[in-house]
């Protein structure tokens, strides 16, 4: 039994333009003790797909348009609202990506871990409190017992941050995603969390997805790898098979931006222009704008998932029977 | 917090000391004068030069000035020229009609804004939304004399519930405080509205659905607490507005309060009373002010935190 099955889910968003899709049939799938790796720009549906999971698109004018998202055997999107906020918080935990607009800013920062621990376990409020000041502890946060008397305002963008990430780890959640958890930190704090959330997989058990477009906490950390761009799955593996040999173009563009220790000069690249926007993403395959290797199908015809050897999904016509080295 | 609250404190002073001036300055630009009521025929040249030397009209207006402040810094605010009482004494006599009126008003206007304003946020673009936001537009926009003369035709005489006018029974209140509430709770509907809706559309909410949170408790513990910041500053602002801005209610009803006595005593150019009672709605108004800022700060730790 896997702890989290996502199964062709896509997304839809009403805007003022209209519909929009931000996410159109990504499968993944994780299990207990396991860390994936969620990886790809900005834009390109990593958020969402957390906002998928832990329920939220409603209160974001969008809706899970197709497909799956089970939760130990538990189908997710058949379950009402008031079932649904019994597993938010409790059993998924959502790390959220902006830690300066996460917390409420007329609470103290302590009330708000402690209000969502006691909103699912019964404890008394002493016992709450001990126990997220001994969270915040471990997280590296100095006179914890202080900061948790201080309001959102009076902490830099570090100590918030760890509060969020104390208020997702405070609950005991059998899933943990954690939405670029380590972006206002400085390096050594970062290290730390890494640590601390290998940690907390190893000892509760429980499966983490990590979203981050640092491919070095993705190597360090993760034991699978997701590939998104453009609100597709484009390549999905074991870390090291995918590091080691990636496929797909985008996940080649994307490993070569990698600063590496004494390079040569101006050998560091980037990929050729931006992540369409959620409205103007292209036909056939999504990257084939930005794609060396670009042929005439890659503009008509999406690209199916095929299996790769080495357990790796690729979604990309040089893999594919209509590929022809001469078009 | 307690710098916070002195520092508000001592503000005080300074702006007390520019309106003694300015209220002291408009009376005497207005034209007329206190004597041309006060004689009438048979009154001797020599009674009102003992009047004018009484009152110290014929000194300069800087002298007079300092004189009234001294005078008023000592617990004094002269007497009334045309009715020969002590001002301070005429204003007590006043006051309570138009703290009772005013109080219960703000009171009123807070509860039925506030609650029109979290049916219209947590019903948005429903039936209760919409008309809810009429009753406020119409609270609003209606005159509250004539808004007054409607209630007591309605209340007092076709149904005969309530007494048309007066000032001594709880029941003489109602009418007038509603009148008066029904503008304030208008305004406050619609801001606390449009706030609420602002909150809920901010990050943190969607942050405390991912906690797991339920509806009913993000909307009153979390959008309404951050909603009630604007409210606050609207209502302090209300505080002073009712004290003297009730005047044609109390005039529809009868009051006397303090609006009445500085509308008679300006019509007779009574200036020891008009000064007096100026003074009194302006101190209303920077204490109404000043409730305010210290409720901001409670209500927002970083008000508490700013430093100038």
């Amino acid at each position: 039994m896997s702890l989290l099955v996502v199964d062709n889910v896509s997304v839809e968003f009403k805007t003022r333009d209209g519909i929009v899709e931000p996410l159109s049939g990504i499968s993944f799938k994780i299990d207990a003790g396991e860390i994936l790796g969620l990886v790809g720009e900005t834009g390109s549906g990593k958020s969402v797909t957390a906002q998928a999971i832990m329920g939220l698109l409603p209160f974001l004018n969008g809706r899970v348009s197709s497909g799956r998202i089970c939760f130990r055997d538990q189908d997710l999107l058949a379950i009402s609202e008031d079932q649904y906020q019994k597993i938010r918080g409790n059993h998924i935990s959502l790390i959220s990506q902006n830690p300066m607009t996460s917390l409420d800013p007329v609470y103290k920062v302590g009330d708000q871990i402690v209000e969502g621990l006691r909103q699912h376990v019964v404890i008394a409020r002493d016992d709450a409190v001990k126990r997220a000041v001994n969270v915040m502890t471990s997280l590296g946060i100095p006179n914890s017992e202080k900061v948790f008397f201080q309001y959102p305002h009076q902490l830099s963008g570090g100590l918030k941050q760890r509060i969020v990430i104390a208020m997702g780890l405070c609950a005991d959640p059998h899933l943990l995603i954690a939405d670029e958890p380590t972006t206002a930190l400085d390096v050594t704090v970062q290290a730390q969390i890494v640590e601390l959330f290998r940690k907390t997989v190893a000892q509760r058990n429980i499966g983490l997805i990590m979203i981050t477009h640092d491919l070095g906490v993705i190597s360090n950390l993760c034991d699978t790898v997701v590939v998104m761009y453009a609100g597709h799955v484009v390549e999905k593996g074991r870390v090291q098979e995918v590091f080691a040999n990636p496929m797909h173009p985008y996940t080649r563009a994307l490993l070569k931006c990698i600063p590496k220790f004494g390079m040569p000069e101006r050998s560091l690249k980037a990929i050729q222009g931006n992540v369409p926007s959620v409205s103007t993403f292209p036909g056939g395959c999504r990257y084939h704008l930005r794609c060396p290797d670009m042929k005439p199908i890659c503009m008509t015809e999406a690209p199916q998932t095929l299996q790769a050897g080495n357990g790796i999904e690729v979604q990309c016509h040089q893999f594919g029977p209509n590929w022809r080295e001469e078009l | 917090m307690w710098q916070f609250f002195l520092r508000r404190l001592l503000l005080m002073i300074p702006i007390f000391f520019v309106l003694s001036v300015i209220i002291f300055s408009l009376i005497h630009i207005v034209p007329g004068n206190p004597l041309d009521n006060l004689m009438g025929p048979g009154m001797t040249k020599a009674y009102e030069q003992e009047m004018v030397k009484k009152y110290n009209l014929d000194k300069p207006l800087p002298v007079q000035y300092l004189k009234w402040l001294n005078n008023m810094l000592h617990g004094d605010l002269g007497s009334s020229i045309i009715e020969k009482r002590p001002v301070t004494e005429l204003l007590l006599h006043h006051l309570p009609y138009s703290l009772s009126l005013g109080l219960t008003a703000i009171a009123l206007s807070f509860v039925q804004g506030v609650s029109m304003g979290i049916i219209s946020a947590a019903a948005k673009n429903t039936i209760f939304d919409h008309l809810a936001m009429m009753i406020a537009l119409f609270g609003v926009t209606i005159p509250a004399f004539w808004l007054g003369l409607i209630f007591i035709l309605i209340f007092a005489v076709w149904l005969n519930w309530l007494p048309v006018s007066g000032s001594g029974t709880l029941s003489s209140l109602i009418l007038p405080a509603v009148t008066v509430a029904l503008g304030g709770a208008g305004l406050i509907a619609r801001v606390t509205r449009v706030a609420m809706l602002e909150v809920a559309s901010k990050d943190f909410i969607v942050m405390l659905h991912a906690k797991g949170l339920g509806k009913k408790a993000i909307l009153l513990k979390h959008v309404l607490r951050n909603a009630l910041i604007p409210v606050i500053t609207i209502l302090g602002l209300r505080i002073g507005w009712v004290l003297g801005g009730a005047v044609t209610v109390e005039i529809v009803f009868s009051r006397p309060g303090l609006g009445q006595l500085l509308i008679s005593a300006l019509f007779r150019r009574d200036y020891p009373v008009i000064q007096g009672a100026m003074l009194l709605l302006a101190m209303g108004i920077i204490l109404g002010t000043f409730l305010a800022d210290m409720l901001y700060a409670f209500a927002d730790p970083r008000v508490r935190d700013q430093t100038h």
